[in-house]
């Protein structure tokens, strides 16, 4: 108000409720600290608690040994020191390049074997279907003790100690069942009237599944996939007993970093932090994606 | 209106000609089930009645002895208690934890979407990187906890928490729990967005009150989804011996060993197969009966489905 | 040719659960015929076993005399329109027509000269490259169509296409589809729960109830001559009034009887009725078949009902009055500008010589087929 100057107060705008605007920014504060206390600050500390480990280590691990004996890890000027040494005197590049075909071959074979499985669970009604079913829900159950034994036994009868089929197979103890349950998941998800549309447009009833059913569970697939590699990369106990030796995986090579008298911690950590990247980048850019699709069959069921 | 006649059948009824597709499609992940699952877990259940041992070439047939000299010694029952506490301490305390996150995630804020994607890292990692982690965290000399507890003088001198008899099992128990309350939360979460908002709404209207929305909507509507993660936690965390034998491989003593990390530890150092199956078969119907306890529980009090 | 017949076809679930009991059913090359009926009375599964998707439990299917018991769905020359549509989501709609003909290995002229025709058709045009997500339910249903049209089949078969549409949609549809058989002339087999869509699309209707045929014939016959109390409680919006009582033959005629209410029956239906053995009937009476007393004419003024009227349900063109009669409820059909006082008596006459006389244990029409002066037919013009 150009030249308006009055000795009167201007009386606050009306906000549209009929409430002084005041008033209103107040309660809109108050509702924000309420906020703050009940959702922001709960919220952060859980994050913050999910995270600090993780991040210690890499913190611990851009630091030079005498820093960390000297516990100034914080302050400390960043090296990489650690991690040169993992790629150069160690071979740590070896080690993730096998885990990598391992897991490259689990995948490959959890999918395979479990796609026209999934399609028979989910498409047809047979005598002893639901038993099948059972049993591949059951096998999940079974420890990984209980089968690590044999397995090293059959292995070295057939002399594949120390291959990467040895840990391929052994993996596949869970990743077929696995599989097996999230593809019948997703081809449950998938109208029937699509085969049947596809049935009368001339596809055989195989011709269904591979021109109709896989397309359509395409994102299944690849979270599937995505989910039995990063497993398969994380595992240790089967890695450790059937291939210690020449081959081993990432996480066998991370723990023999521990030496026999003195742990290089800084070395363990570089070693800790490399050997998680993959799993750790994959779920955090496909993980809407991935855990859509493996909680899609427990919140349905 | 009369009833139509339906109880007559067709004179005669063709039968469905065998289809053999369906079989023909599961068999190769039947038969490779048998052959690396089922074949190894029979030879199991074979090599415990047997005195096997790698480095012995003659073994005999023993029956249950395996059984008897497990069953007779201290570490057995100790492992065995520990693995009760294990299982008893951990699944509901990630349960809970997870259950407290997942409600945080479900509110509506803006950074709600990175929350929901950092959330998941404890459990995306190695659980041998976990162990060596928290080992260097829990460093008696070195690590962070103990020299953060001393700077505000929570404790007058370093605890070794993983060499203390008293504390080694909770302070592993609490690393399980880290690592696994993600995956309750994402479960949760998935179920708590299933739950249609009309049934707030509809409570809301009847005068329910927070406590009341939580009790009579959202804990029915989440009912099958903790039903079954919890299922799958159980089965889970009871079978996790890496990090156990990363951190302290049984140690101090006995006083973390549980019953696979026992089993496993006899065949991987004393190769004592025979000895070690006959406790993983053990441990095996252990961990069905609290499956099958479990869900008879679950269908004692009205049943999931 | 499409000729498509049914002989003695059942489906038996578990051995026990009929779903489907002996039907028969000629289908003439070039028919449209409509199968109607409640759900879960069978209609559904028959035209699937008619395309291979359902196992016959027995009897025996044959299209142009072939009989196509063992033959799958993809060698009988069948076409079929799905309630969900059932567009391949991961194909554009181009993709989605075509896919039929790409899987008989057919030349890609001819391919894109079907393609063409079927776009005609439609209207498809500007769809082509789209997916079928981003298509309103009406286009959807069309490419559905289009899917069916461009396969060139010997027999059409349609499960409740235009269930999911809206009702201006529906109605719209409707005509398409009456266009488009007139315009190719398939036979076509159309299943659907609305008798609406029955008696408008349908050459022939067969109406079916718990898995058995309860009549076939044309939309006239059907509405007009319904062969029992089922498919005249079916048929009709709203449906023929049946009104359970007594049928008194003494004195040569026939008279019903409900309490108060009394009905004589026209000298040439009680001539029908068996001369004894029926004691309890439905007498059946469209709401257009009363007229108030003081317009009724000379001869139904022989049976006076006094009834309540309770609500009115004004439709435009008709306002249906539901009235009560002692125990009994039922509905007339009243000009709205003429509309009676509720809670007030009113008097009525029923018009007989439009009425029908079902066995109440049977439920068998007794005086079918009887062509009487003023029974009007629903095809009016």
């Amino acid at each position: 108000m150009p030249g308006g100057r009055s000795d009167k107060p201007i009386p606050p705008p009306i906000a549209a409720g009929g409430v002084p605007a005041g008033l209103e920014w107040n309660r809109e504060k108050t509702r924000f600290r309420r906020r703050l206390l009940i959702v922001h600050i709960p919220m952060a500390l859980v994050v913050v608690f999910a995270l600090a480990p993780y991040s210690w280590m890499f913190m611990t691990s851009i630091v030079t040994a005498e820093d960390i004996l000297k516990l100034n890890i914080i302050g400390a000027t960043p090296t990489l020191d650690h991690y040169i040494r993992l790629f150069s005197r160690i071979n740590f590049l070896s080690n993730m390049i096998n885990s990598f075909l391992v897991a490259c071959g689990v995948m490959a074979a959890g999918l395979t074997l479990s796609i026209t499985a999934a399609y028979s669970f989910s498409r047809f009604r047979f005598l002893g279907r639901a038993y099948l079913m059972k049993q591949f829900l059951v096998v999940n159950m079974f420890p990984i003790v209980l089968l690590i034994i044999p397995l090293f036994i059959i292995m070295r009868k057939a002399g594949l100690i120390d291959t990467y089929l040895a840990v391929i197979i052994s993996h596949s103890t869970f990743a077929i069942p696995f599989s097996t349950w999230m593809m019948t998941g997703y081809m449950d998800a998938i109208p029937r009237d699509l085969d049947e549309a596809a049935l009368i447009d001339g596809c055989s009833r195989l011709g269904t599944l591979f021109r109709v059913l896989l397309p359509l569970c395409m994102p299944g697939i690849v979270a599937t996939g995505i989910y039995l590699f990063i497993t398969s990369w994380n595992e240790y106990l089967y890695a450790s007993t059937l291939a210690g030796g020449e081959m081993k995986t990432i996480t066998v090579a991370i723990q023999s970093l521990i030496g026999e008298y003195v742990i290089e911690w800084g070395l363990l950590t570089a070693g800790g932090f490399v050997g998680s990247l993959p799993a750790t980048i994959l779920f955090l850019f496909l993980q809407r994606r991935l855990v859509g699709g493996l909680t899609q069959g427990a919140v349905k069921g | 209106m009369p009833e139509p006649a339906l109880s007559e059948l067709p004179p005669s009824i063709r039968a469905r000609r065998f289809d053999a597709l369906p079989y023909v499609l599961v068999s190769p992940a039947v038969i490779a089930t048998l052959a690396v699952v089922f074949y190894p877990m029979a030879t199991a259940i074979v090599m415990s009645l047997y005195d096997y041992v790698v480095w012995r070439s003659k073994t005999n047939f023993i029956w249950f002895d395996n059984y008897l000299a497990a069953l007779g010694t201290d570490i057995f029952w100790t492992s065995f208690k520990n693995t009760l506490i294990w299982i008893g301490v951990t699944v509901p305390l990630q349960f809970l934890l997870g259950l407290a996150t997942a409600l945080l995630m479900n509110q509506k804020f803006a950074w709600r979407w990175l929350a929901r994607m950092l959330i998941i890292i404890p459990w995306a990692l190695p659980s041998v990187v976990i162990g060596l982690m928290w080992r260097w965290i829990y460093d008696a000399n070195y690590g962070i906890l103990n020299d953060f507890l001393l700077r505000f003088q929570l404790i007058r001198e370093g605890v070794p928490w993983l060499a203390t008899t008293d504390t080694a099992l909770y302070s592993i128990i609490f690393v399980l729990v880290w690592q696994g309350f993600p995956f309750f939360a994402i479960m949760l979460l998935a179920g708590l967005q299933s739950i249609p908002g009309s049934l707030y709404e509809a409570a809301e209207v009847d005068g329910a009150g927070v406590w009341g929305k939580f009790r009579h909507v959202t804990l029915p509507g989440l009912k099958s989804v903790i039903v079954t993660a919890v299922l799958l936690r159980l089965i889970w965390v009871g079978n996790a011996v890496d990090i156990i034998y990363v951190m302290t491989e049984g140690g101090p003593g006995t006083a973390t060993s549980t019953l696979p990390l026992y089993a496993f530890v006899q065949s991987r150092k004393i190769l004592k197969f025979g000895y070690a199956s006959a406790i993983a078969v053990m441990f095996t119907l252990m961990l069905l009966t609290l499956v099958i306890m479990y869900l008879r529980r679950i269908d004692d009090k009205g049943g999931s489905r | 040719m499409g000729k498509v017949s049914l002989s003695k076809v059942w489906k038996v679930y578990d051995g026990k659960i009929v779903a489907v009991s002996d039907v028969n059913l000629e289908i003439r090359d070039g028919e449209f015929m409509v199968l109607v009926g409640p759900s879960g009375c069978g209609k559904s599964t028959t035209l699937r076993m008619i395309a291979g998707l359902e196992h016959i439990s027995s009897g025996e299917i044959a299209i142009d005399d072939v009989v196509v018991n063992d033959i799958p769905p993809r060698n009988r020359d069948i076409a079929m329109v799905f309630q969900s549509y059932a567009l391949y989501p991961h194909m554009s709609v181009r993709e989605n027509l075509s896919f039929g003909l790409v899987m008989r290995k057919m030349a890609a002229e001819e391919i894109g000269r079907r393609l063409a025709r079927a776009v005609d058709i439609l209207g498809l045009g500007d769809l082509l490259a789209r997916q079928p997500k981003a298509l309103s339910g009406g286009q959807r249903q069309r490419v559905a169509m289009g899917r069916a049209i461009v396969r060139d089949p010997k027999v059409f078969l349609f499960d409740e296409p235009l269930s999911n549409l809206d009702a201006r949609m529906r109605v719209e549809m409707r005509k398409e589809i009456i266009k488009l058989h007139r315009r190719i002339g398939t036979t076509m087999i159309y299943v659907t729960h609305d008798q609406v869509e029955a008696m408008t699309l349908g050459d022939r209707i067969c109406v079916m109830e718990s898995g058995v045929i309860r009549q076939i014939g044309t939309p006239g016959e059907v509405f007009d001559n319904p062969e029992n109390a089922f498919v005249a409680g079916f048929i009709g919006t709203p449906p023929m009034n049946l009104l359970e009582g007594g049928l008194d033959r003494s004195g040569g005629g026939g008279v019903f009887r409900d309490g108060d209410l009394a009905a004589t029956l026209p000298p040439a239906m009680a001539g029908m009725l068996p001369p004894a053995g029926v004691e309890r009937v439905f007498l059946g009476l469209r709401p257009k078949s009363f007229v108030f007393r003081k317009k009724a004419p000379a001869d139904a003024l022989r049976d006076v009902w006094t009834v309540m009227p309770e609500v009115a349900e004004m439709l435009g063109e008709e306002s249906l009055v539901h009235v009560r009669a002692g125990r009994r409820r039922f509905v007339i059909s009243v000009d709205p500008h003429d509309l009676p006082e509720m809670d007030r008596p009113l008097e009525i006459c029923p018009l007989m010589n439009r009425a029908h006389i079902f066995d109440s244990r049977s439920g068998r029409n007794l005086s079918r087929g009887l062509v009487l002066p003023g029974r009007h037919s629903m095809r009016r013009i």
